[in-house]
């Protein structure tokens, strides 16, 4: 082992590439790891020190708190040469660390730390490149509920990806958006977290995976939220994801399709029926948000149908008691989904159209960034094309179908 | 039935008695002949009280015509007492249906072996119209379905599809009928009869399948024939109705002005039925009280047709919808008093009415519940078309974000795959995790 610390302290490459070897060595000899830890520094040793907490994965009898605390001193300081020889063992380190962190029910302790991680595994452009430490970074923020953290994240509009550097696998990249889709129904912006579980179904897949169908189950459930209705896959979701996927659940498909026609108790009924299944699967908090999106549909419904309304009127037509039927107009208004005044002297509700009249700096300040947002991608195609016309791959085929085809002989 | 007891039971028994008085069975009946008379008959033994009488008894005349026992029986056993079964009748009816049924077999049998084409066909559409008379479709359908390999000149064709098209609409199952009219307007050298014939059926299957479009565009090229030719199926009058309430529920007000009101040919039918006429233009000159009033008056009536009382209450209010649209269509604003009176309802009633049909988005206008009126919406185009190209601009970065990266993903060939082993490995790691990580979720302990 002395050997091993030995390469580990020495700045050279050559033998840093040679630490690689002591991998399984390191994993009989759980007793002396700690020692090895500490002999080791985490800046200038990294590799080494990656390596010895990679091996105390393995180890079953290890204190869990101290193990996190070396984890979370590891992430905060390692320097990124090193690690890039080993992004394998990197990303599995940083997703055992997530999961300990779970064990522990001390999530938070390692936003921070990883964050590093993510920004270092993928050259400074966390916002660009998608790495497994993103994952991570996800599933921690959502077990410690701080998704502010996570936001910036997954409205990025993350592009690319760099397996060879990061060792990112489809399972990561699936969890990625699916842990996204989560934080976005947290925070209510439904239209978003639809997104993010469509690029799930569309991911390429000659399978189904478990992660589509659990992404499949809430993008039900928000889609009804959102619109009332389950909305078609989207174009290009892969056939063997459309044609299995809705055997995989079908309480949900059933849930979904009495929703749009039914009366509100129907709909409760239905709910109630499956609502042990619903709870297993932790949606039960979604579907009692579905129902009440019935009430702000109809609600809202109302309001392009009338310009005036008694409470009274409201709660008949909505089937809610009155006291509930105002609450509800009230917290919509406060939430800028209807356009409206109460006036309690005489019951009345006047319903206002849409206050927003496109003008005004915010306004052409949105535009602008969408456009120049547009102008980014449309490079970025431009040059994806250039490279797919210059590839060899692609000159060869167009040469021979030129050969092939008579009238391109002159 | 059930139509009519829903619709009018506060009033049910005026209702009937005013009937009686202005329903003229007697004159109704006589327009049809064949069996769609004995069904229509039935049909208003059943669904009228006052007619069951006369209507059953009339019936009962008629079936006694035909050959078919079956018939006999339903209608002796569906009157409850009012008409008795005659034994011997039954009996020497059977004799001579079985006899009759030989006969035709052994013709039909003579005729294959002599292999001569027409007389197959002769023999084979005999047996199948004596089957028809007896009642058992199945039999007869068979054999007119067979005449089909022995048609020679398109008039048998013809033939041909008239009689199974006939037996459709007697049983009110259409699954054939499409085809064989299809079939039969394809023949050279139509006469006016037959077109007649073929349009009204077309129209029929349309109004049995909900299509009121399609139907009344059917109804009305219908051409006119005075002599009554296919009383076996329908009359003029009914043409007449059908078409024309397929028209109002169904055409905009220039379509019925070019298509109805100035059509030469369906003014013949028009003619037929005055009342009909006068609400058709009471409706385009908006006159919708009176309108209204008229349809009211014909309903009972209507709900007596074999074939459309299936259809008047969904007819009906489709044909106030528009009524309703099309009062409001030239206003700002209208007092909902106002249209009230005119459309003969109450505020609330009506307040619902067209609640419903904003939400559906048949009129572009918001309601003033307080103060009872009826403002036109007007359309904001730019706020629409700024919330368009948002919408457009925001979906084509989503699409065009997911496709790079679904691209990135193929180009490092990452992608789901089905191994067997490690799928399942994979499912059990999600799921072990799936739960615990979840566990703490924001929604679930909501």
């Amino acid at each position: 082992m002395d050997s091993f610390v030995i390469d580990a302290q020495s700045g050279n490459f050559k033998q840093l590439k040679n630490l690689l070897k002591y991998e399984e060595a390191l994993e009989r000899q759980f007793v002396a790891l700690d020692n090895i830890l500490n002999a080791l520094d985490s800046r200038n040793h990294s590799l080494g020190y990656l390596l010895v907490l990679k091996a105390k994965i393995s180890d079953n009898g290890k204190n869990k708190l101290t193990f996190v605390d070396q984890c979370s001193h590891f992430f905060s300081t390692f320097s990124t040469d090193q690690i890039k020889l080993a992004p394998e063992q990197f990303t599995t380190l940083s997703k055992y660390y997530a999961e300990v962190l779970h064990d522990v029910k001390q999530p938070i302790k390692g936003i921070i730390p990883l964050k590093n991680a993510m920004r270092a595994l993928s050259d400074n452009k966390p916002y660009q490149v998608l790495t497994p430490i993103h994952t991570d970074l996800l599933q921690v923020c959502i077990l410690s509920k701080c998704y502010h953290v996570a936001l910036p994240i997954i409205e990025a509009n993350i592009t690319s990806i760099n397996p060879k550097e990061s060792a990112i696998g489809i399972k990561d990249i699936l969890c990625f958006f699916y842990y996204s889709g989560i934080i976005f129904t947290a925070l209510k912006k439904y239209k978003k977290a639809l997104e993010a579980y469509k690029f799930v179904l569309t991911a390429p897949a000659s399978a189904l995976s478990a992660i589509v169908v659990e992404a499949y189950k809430k993008f039900v459930v928000v889609c009804l939220i959102q619109y009332g209705s389950i909305q078609h896959f989207p174009r290009n979701t892969p056939t063997v994801v459309q044609r299995n996927i809705k055997s995989h659940c079908k309480v949900y498909m059933d849930y979904g399709f009495t929703f749009p026609n039914s009366s509100i108790s129907e709909v409760q009924q239905k709910a109630a029926s499956s609502a042990e299944l619903f709870q297993k699967d932790n949606n039960w908090g979604l579907i009692k948000t579905s129902i009440k999106s019935i009430y702000r549909r109809n609600i809202k419904k109302l309001t392009q149908t009338f310009m005036t309304l008694s409470i009274n009127d409201i709660a008949e037509k909505v089937n809610l008691p009155k006291a509930k039927a105002e609450q509800f107009v009230l917290k919509m208004i406060e939430e800028g989904e209807i356009f409206a005044t109460i006036n309690q002297k005489d019951g009345m509700v006047s319903f206002h159209e849409s206050l927003e009249d496109f003008s005004g700096s915010v306004v052409l300040e949105d535009l602008n960034r969408n456009i120049r947002n547009v102008f980014d991608l449309e490079k970025k195609i431009r040059t994806m094309d250039e490279s797919i016309s210059l590839s060899n791959q692609y000159l060869k085929k167009v040469y021979n179908e030129r050969k092939n085809s008579p009238q391109f002989d002159e | 039935m059930e139509v009519e007891k829903g619709s009018s039971s506060s009033s049910s028994v005026s209702n009937h008695q005013s009937i009686s008085n202005e329903f003229d069975l007697e004159a109704y009946i006589n327009n049809y002949t064949g069996f769609t008379k004995i069904y229509r008959l039935l049909f208003i033994a059943e669904s009228c009280k006052p007619l069951e009488v006369e209507a059953f008894k009339q019936a009962l005349k008629e079936v006694q015509k035909t050959p078919n026992l079956e018939l006999y029986n339903t209608i002796v056993s569906k009157s409850h007492g009012i008409l008795e079964i005659d034994p011997s009748y039954i009996e020497a009816l059977n004799k001579k249906n079985a006899s009759h049924l030989d006969k035709l077999e052994l013709d039909l049998n003579t005729a294959k072996s002599n292999m001569i084409k027409d007389a197959i066909r002769f023999a084979q559409n005999d047996l199948g119209e004596f089957y028809y008379k007896l009642g058992d479709t199945q039999n007869a359908i068979k054999c007119f379905i067979r005449t089909r390999d022995y048609c020679t000149t398109s008039k048998h064709v013809l033939t041909m599809c008239f009689n199974i098209i006939k037996l459709g609409v007697d049983t009110q199952n259409y699954t054939h009928a499409p085809s064989y009219i299809a079939k039969a307007e394809q023949c050279p050298d139509l006469d006016n009869t037959s077109i007649a014939k073929l349009r009204s059926v077309n129209g029929l299957h349309n109004l049995d399948s909900n299509r009121y479009k399609v139907a009344a565009k059917k109804f009305i090229e219908t051409p006119f024939e005075q002599s009554n030719t296919f009383s076996d199926i329908m009359s003029p009058q009914d043409i007449a109705y059908y078409g024309g309430l397929c028209a109002l529920a169904s055409f905009d007000r220039n379509e019925l002005k070019k298509k109805v009101i100035d059509d030469q040919m369906f003014k013949n039918y028009l003619e037929l039925v005055p009342e009909l006429r006068e609400l058709i233009n009471d409706f385009y000159n908006t006159k919708y009280g009176s309108c209204l009033k008229t349809l009211d008056k014909m309903k009972p009536i209507l709900l007596l047709d074999i074939h459309l009382h299936k259809h008047v209450e969904s007819l009906y209010q489709k044909i106030r919808s528009k009524a309703l649209i099309q009062y409001f269509s030239p206003y700002v604003s209208v007092d909902l008093n106002i249209m009230a009176t005119a459309f003969n309802t109450t505020v609330p009633h009506l307040e619902r009415e067209i609640s419903k049909l904003i939400m559906d988005g048949d009129i572009q206008a918001r309601i003033d519940s307080h103060n009872k009126r009826l403002f036109a919406k007007k359309a904001d185009q730019r706020t629409t078309t700024f919330e368009k190209t948002m919408q457009v601009g925001q979906d084509f970065q989503n699409s065009t974000n997911g496709l790079l990266l679904r691209l990135e993903m193929l180009n490092n060939n990452i992608s789901t795959v089905s191994n067997r082993k490690e799928s399942e490995k994979a499912f059990n790691e999600f799921h072990n995790l799936g739960p615990n990580s979840h566990q703490h979720l924001f929604f679930t302990n909501k």
